[in-house]
């Protein structure tokens, strides 16, 4: 059991026993990791304030194989821009669901770790759904699950409509896809395939009405829940 | 060990806040303590499952239709102080500053956890605003993003009915030293400051 240092984002929080906190941390260098901060609940603590969503915390613990424990934590912002809005901090707190269920514990991932630093820096100017989507698509891409949007899994054919089949991590054509999977229009597989090769930041160039949000967040769920069953 | 005192010692173990060895101090004092004590912590367990349910009004726990607060006549019923869980209920009554009614939300929105408005009771809550007469909403909820979010859906619900909606005071715990504070804890306490 080391001491380590690290900076980064609280993912999740969940109360346990009568004054601790287990804490879900993404943090630069060290990836995801699950550590207890005792008696973070209790009115006296001095780290109440630092521990909550979406927070940036510096953090000192004693590293173990799966549960980490606090030793001292600083906060480094409470990220208020953010918190300001009820649909910004719904798209952060999507995004931090995602990476809470998709990242492995103790991989180092840094590239998602700069990646959900940059959505947040978007999400504090006011970015949309869209940002959002986007930087869960280069998740998966940078985990090495891209999905296959802009042309059928089997035939290569660009032109639509599809059904997205998550087992198979991409779309398949109205004349190899059979009833199975989940239709999207050509449009649709477009944006998204077009919102996973670009910058998130240049996300602002696309639109997605509120049925193709809610049919990307079909999409991606599905894809996500097959990516963690299968991992 | 003999398996019932085993049984006993695994069931106090899944209680919160107990462990091992808080487990086993119990499950002794128990088996060394009189058949009318015993028997009286199990009636006394029974009961509560038995004869405590949720207030029809505020979801506060209840042994009749309506909890004991929203039963009396003498408190101030233009008021509603809105909490996540009925434990809290105890904690603001101790204070003795608060004398209208309560509602319990049965938690907090958690998009983490997938618990959405429609979990809580917040459609109860602004029927009840639309229906009672209602002049005050106080929100006392946790002081923490969950606790945000479901203060800003409430408020996005009860602004148009044009009932005046406050929050508890947040900021330094008192007998605390400053120095101690954290920057949201300290912002939040100078946003909230009150002139004397």
């Amino acid at each position: 059991m080391g001491i380590e240092r690290g900076d980064g984002f609280v993912l999740r929080i969940r109360a346990f026993g009568d004054a601790d906190i287990i804490v879900t941390l993404l943090l630069h260098g060290y990836g995801k990791r699950t550590a207890i901060a005792k008696g973070v609940r209790r009115l006296n603590s001095r780290l109440g304030g630092v521990f909550d969503l979406l927070n940036q915390v510096e953090v000192v613990f004693y590293a173990r194989d799966r549960l980490d424990l606090v030793s001292q934590a600083a906060l480094i912002s409470s990220n208020e821009a953010v918190k300001r809005d009820l649909g910004t901090i719904n798209s952060a707190l999507t995004v931090a669901r995602f990476l809470d269920r998709l990242l492995p514990l103790h991989q180092p991932e840094d590239e998602v770790y700069r990646l959900f630093t940059r959505f947040i820096t978007m999400a504090t100017a006011g970015s949309g759904v869209e940002a959002r989507i986007a930087t869960e698509l280069w998740t998966l891409t940078l985990l090495g699950h891209r999905p296959q949007l802009h042309a059928c899994l089997q035939c290569g054919t660009t032109v639509g409509p599809f059904r997205f089949i998550p087992a198979r991590g991409g779309v398949l054509c109205s004349r190899c896809k059979g009833n199975v999977g989940i239709p999207l229009t050509t449009g649709l597989a477009r944006a998204l395939a077009w919102l996973a090769t670009h910058p998130i930041e240049r996300s602002r160039v696309i639109h997605l009405s509120p049925e193709e949000q809610a049919q990307a967040d079909e999409i991606l769920n599905a894809y996500l829940e097959t990516r963690i069953h299968e991992g | 060990m003999i398996a019932p005192l085993e049984e006993l010692i695994d069931r106090l173990r899944a209680l919160p806040g107990i462990g091992r060895k808080s487990a086993e101090r119990i499950a002794f004092h128990l088996l060394s303590a009189s058949a009318e004590e015993a028997t009286g912590l199990a009636t006394a367990i029974t009961r509560v499952k038995t004869d405590v349910h949720r207030c029809r009004r505020c979801y506060n726990f209840a042994t009749g239709d309506l909890c004991e607060i929203c039963a009396n006549p003498n408190r101030d019923q233009e008021t509603i102080c809105v909490v996540g869980h009925p434990w809290e209920i105890a904690k603001i009554e101790r204070t003795g500053e608060y004398h209208g009614l309560y509602h319990v939300l049965g938690g907090l929105i958690s998009p983490m956890d997938e618990v959405g408005a429609a979990d809580l009771t917040i459609a109860a809550l602004v029927n009840r605003v639309k229906t009672e007469g209602t002049t005050e909403v106080i929100l006392a909820l946790e002081p923490k993003l969950e606790g945000e979010i479901t203060a800003m859906h409430i408020v996005s619900l009860l602004k148009p009915l044009g009932v005046k909606i406050s929050q508890i005071a947040q900021g330094i715990p008192v007998g605390r030293d400053l120095e101690f504070a954290d920057e949201v804890t300290l912002s939040r306490a100078l946003r909230g400051r009150i002139d004397l």
